[in-house]
């Protein structure tokens, strides 16, 4: 049974929170005694004034709406990718129609100036 | 016959120790080299030649006070410490070291877990990691955690674009997305690297930057956000971060070795030794260039990302798809 293939990845994020929770109880042995100055934000030695959560650049959420074009860019070529030795011309032609697209979208992105880092 | 579980979960523990053995001597070797390569020795003083180092820092931080700080969010800033190390641990599962022995009438494969997509589910482990990086900053209440978070978002979210982009063309000559069967296609010694270069060196660049190592170390950038996302975190929560990075790093270097380096294929030694060796190997470059390169400053490892590495990882990929798909289809 293929799925039976998948059961050591739930067994390696068992040790991997065995591993983890152990340490977080390990780290309990240090005892914490906190304080009121101890536990305002580090913020080099000086006294926090403004809140903590501002706004941020807009660049950041530009780069996540790239980064999901592309990832699906990626999540499609895959499977082609695989096939493509045995599918011959056929996959390729599929395959680059699809990545001209995507590369069409990318020129027009960057001439529209959305990969500047402002 | 296929492994029963008890199998399984005797050679994940077995595999974990091994790694998380490898992080710890990662670590010190790391600081050793760092010492060398800055003309001085690094540490040499607990144990033989400096050896014991990793057992006094893991005494030091057991016992350093860990407390939550009191504008943190307290779940999420102990959860996030614990995601990361989940997700590095589960990616390790992913690498093979050796090709199947029968034991007990048993087909055991050297590998954690030998599935058809292995690459796949090793990169979305890779991105899980990120949640605890990134969930780690914001939960901090602090505004250098924050900004730390913020880039190691948007950092790791490009150049993992650029990085799928530059390993699809040994995905197309290997036919395959299981790590045993693209090892297996180099069999016949014609390593992906020598096909491949372009892919290769666009992988080991974008490596180095998922796995938050200089140059390109902005989300903890001590010089100018102190720490990044582990500001406020100490003791062994510390060391969690610490060490999701350095398995991530063993990780992303065996996954380079089986994509290019023909994995644990290699003449008279056996075959996990030349696995480990490439590993070593690998950890040794990643260590030089954090050693001999300064810093990036944001926008340019952006620029980069972007404008660089993505139309260079295109192009190869296309490249490939013609040649593949027009001389060396079936």
């Amino acid at each position: 049974m293929r799925l039976w293939d998948y059961l050591p990845i739930l067994i390696f994020m068992g040790a991997g929170l065995l591993i983890g929770g152990a340490i977080l109880g390990l780290s309990k042995i240090g005892r914490p005694k906190p304080n009121a100055v101890k536990g305002l934000p580090y913020e080099s030695g000086i006294l926090a004034t403004t809140p903590v959560r501002q706004r941020f650049s807009i660049d950041f959420y530009m780069t996540a709406m790239l980064f999901i074009v592309f990832d699906v860019e990626l999540a499609f070529i895959y499977p082609i990718a695989v096939t493509l030795r045995d599918r011959g011309v056929t996959a390729l032609i599929i395959m680059l129609s699809f990545v001209v697209t995507v590369v069409a979208a990318l020129v027009y992105i960057w001439r529209r100036g959305a990969l500047e880092w402002r | 016959m296929m492994q029963p579980w008890w199998i399984m979960v005797i050679k994940t523990a077995f595999i974990v120790f091994v790694v998380i053995t490898g992080f710890a001597y990662a670590l010190l070797w790391e600081r050793k080299l760092i010492g060398r390569f800055q003309q001085r020795y690094g540490p040499n003083r607990a144990g033989p030649l400096g050896y014991l180092q990793p057992l006094a820092d893991v005494v030091k931080l057991v016992f350093k006070e860990d407390f939550v700080p009191a504008g943190a969010n307290r779940i999420l800033f102990q959860m996030a410490p614990v995601i990361s190390v989940v997700a590095a641990v589960t990616a390790i599962a992913m690498i093979p070291f050796g090709t199947a022995i029968h034991i007990l009438g048993y087909r055991i494969p050297m590998v954690g877990a030998d599935v058809s997509v292995g690459v796949l589910v090793l990169f979305a482990m890779s991105g899980l990691g990120f949640y605890g990086l990134v969930l780690g900053g914001w939960a901090s209440g602090n505004k250098y955690s924050l900004l730390g978070s913020a880039r190691t978002a948007a950092q790791l979210v490009s150049y993992e674009v650029a990085m799928g982009l530059s390993i699809v063309g040994v995905v197309m000559l290997s036919r395959s997305l299981s790590l045993v069967d693209i090892v297996e296609s180099q069999r016949s010694g014609l390593w992906w690297v020598l096909v491949q270069p372009v892919g290769f060196v666009i992988f080991m660049i974008t490596a180095v930057a998922e796995t938050n190592r200089p140059p390109f170390d902005l989300p903890e950038s001590e010089s100018e956000l102190v720490g990044g996302f582990h500001t406020e975190y100490a003791g062994m929560k510390f060391a969690m971060f610490a060490m999701a990075e350095y398995v991530n790093m063993l990780v992303v270097s065996a996954l380079g070795a089986c994509l290019f380096l023909g994995g644990y294929l290699g003449p008279w030694l056996p075959g996990w030794l030349w696995l480990v060796i490439k590993i070593t190997a690998t950890v040794f470059v990643f260590i030089w260039i954090r050693s001999t390169l300064p810093r990036l400053r944001y926008d340019q490892l952006m620029r980069f990302g972007w404008k660089v590495l993505l139309p260079i990882a295109t192009a190869n990929l296309v490249l490939t798809a013609i040649i593949v798909g027009v001389f060396f289809s079936k």
